[in-house]
């Protein structure tokens, strides 16, 4: 069984990795064939999750469970043109608990502490590009005073130098970001390569 | 100017022959540890036997070529360790198998389950599953994985709140990541925690570094190569270090022949 899933598997990664060349029928195939067990496999693990934590205590007795599972049904009334109010309210509770779970703890942790340790003493290069490119950014984002551009004032120049400067700044973060996705891609991509000479055509060993 | 192109199948083709080479010969092109390897690495070393260790299993099967070889050899270290309690959680659906899978392949060193480690299973809810895990996780999951009462797990005895736990290592990849744990574990209940990411998560995960939110933060395949190198166990991730040097210089190389293409075509054009 486990050879079969092995010779499966390669025969999987070869037929997505053959688009290099061009795309076919294969690669199709193998494309749908991904989409339909993804969804299938979301599906089953769905109606797990609520048979475990809902559909059992119900059944064992428990009544509280019955609440998230009508608003949960009810999420479903979006599709009945009359009764397609109801589902605001599972809408309106999902969102609500969200935000209050996220926004009160996110004062503390994303905005006062991260602020906090951004405001240091300038002692050495990095520091410095730390607290040039945090100041500029925000000052992208600094949208009332001196922003009026016809007129020449120096605080309006300041800002737009400053604005520009923070375009750099967030433009070299995302570059970061794309560099750091490519790396990853690249990790997949040796991996199904390693896969494929170790596991499948045991070219080498590690 | 005649329009410089290179056909897509020739820079895909010499891109696989860049990456299989090295994977055919290994060329032993020198890996710099990181700190966060090392830091993680001493920390997991100093955690004293009695204490207890919450490591999250938050991905899906799209993000485990990146974090599966992380979390399988932190998990062989902590499992090295003596004494130490180990508890799994996740709170993304397949993150219960990737522990299973985990604890099938390492060598668990006699430690029992339910006495010395525990995988609790999925935890439906996100943020706000987490934020009640967080206040009290044996009455929040009433039973793990395999269906055992948390209650009567000698792994959590003792656990009453997140505070409890000596040591935190959460993955990140996707939503709920790292930003939830640190907002819902490590601030209110001020735990040290230690970061395990995707490559591509790391831009967000680092600011946590720089305000000591996180004391360590480990990254992709390379973040388990290092590991390895620490644990003088190399494997899979390091082999495929030297492929992943050489992809990189071939990047490099075609963005600098792509820009001087371009800054050519645009001089020509401007003549």
């Amino acid at each position: 069984m486990d050879k079969l899933g092995v010779w499966v598997s390669g025969a999987c990664v070869i037929g997505i990795i053959s688009f290099v060349w061009k795309e076919n029928p294969y690669y199709r195939l193998l494309e749908h064939l991904f989409v339909g067990l993804a969804s299938g496999q979301a599906v089953a693990a769905a109606w797990l999750v609520i048979k475990n934590s809902a559909i059992a205590p119900v059944v064992k007795g428990s009544l509280l469970p019955i609440i998230p599972l009508v608003l949960g049904l009810m999420l479903y009334l979006r599709y009945f043109k009359k009764v397609a109010w109801l589902a605001k309210v599972p809408t309106s509770l999902l969102l609500g608990i969200g935000l209050g779970a996220g926004t009160a703890a996110s004062i503390a942790s994303d905005v006062v502490i991260q602020t906090r340790s951004n405001i240091i003493p300038i002692t050495d290069f990095t520091s410095a590009v730390l607290v040039f490119g945090f100041i500029t950014t925000l000052s992208y984002f600094f949208f009332t005073l001196f922003t009026d551009d016809t007129k020449a004032t120096a605080g309006v120049r300041a800002r737009k130098y400053m604005a520009t400067a923070g375009r750099w700044s967030m433009m070299v973060f995302f570059g970061t970001q794309i560099g750091n996705v490519t790396a990853g891609r690249l990790s997949m991509l040796i991996n199904k390569l390693q896969f494929i000479l170790v596991d499948f055509l045991k070219v080498i060993r590690i | 100017m005649k329009s410089f192109e290179i056909s897509p199948k020739i820079i895909y083709g010499v891109l696989l022959l860049a990456l299989i080479v090295p994977l055919l010969k290994p060329m032993g092109l020198p890996l710099a540890l990181m700190q966060g390897s090392k830091v993680l690495f001493d920390e997991i070393n100093k955690v004293e036997p009695g204490q207890t260790v919450l490591m999250s299993m938050d991905w899906a099967v799209e993000q485990s070529i990146e974090l599966l070889p992380q979390a399988k050899i932190v998990a062989q270290h902590l499992f090295q360790r003596p004494d130490i309690k180990v508890v799994m959680v996740s709170f993304f659906q397949q993150g219960p198998l990737f522990a299973e899978q985990i604890l099938k392949a390492i060598d668990l060193a006699g430690k029992e389950y339910g006495k010395d480690y525990v995988n609790l299973g999925f935890i439906p809810g996100g943020e706000a599953a987490m934020m009640g895990f967080a206040r009290s996780p044996v009455t929040f999951i009433k039973t793990d994985f395999h269906d055992s009462p948390t209650a009567d797990l000698e792994a959590l005895k003792g656990i009453t709140s997140a505070k409890d736990f000596n040591l935190v290592i959460c993955t990140d990849s996707s939503v709920p990541g790292v930003t939830e744990w640190v907002r819902q574990v490590q601030v209110p209940y001020g735990v040290r925690m230690a970061c395990l990411g995707a490559t591509g998560s790391l831009t967000t995960a680092a600011p946590y570094v720089k305000s000591k939110q996180l004391f360590a933060l480990m990254g992709g395949v390379r973040g388990a190569a290092e590991y390895e190198i620490l644990m003088k166990k190399p494997g899979a991730s390091a082999a495929s270090m030297d492929a992943q040097s050489i992809a990189h210089i071939y990047i490099l190389a075609l963005i600098a022949v792509g820009n001087m293409a371009g800054f050519a075509k645009k001089r020509s054009g401007a003549r």
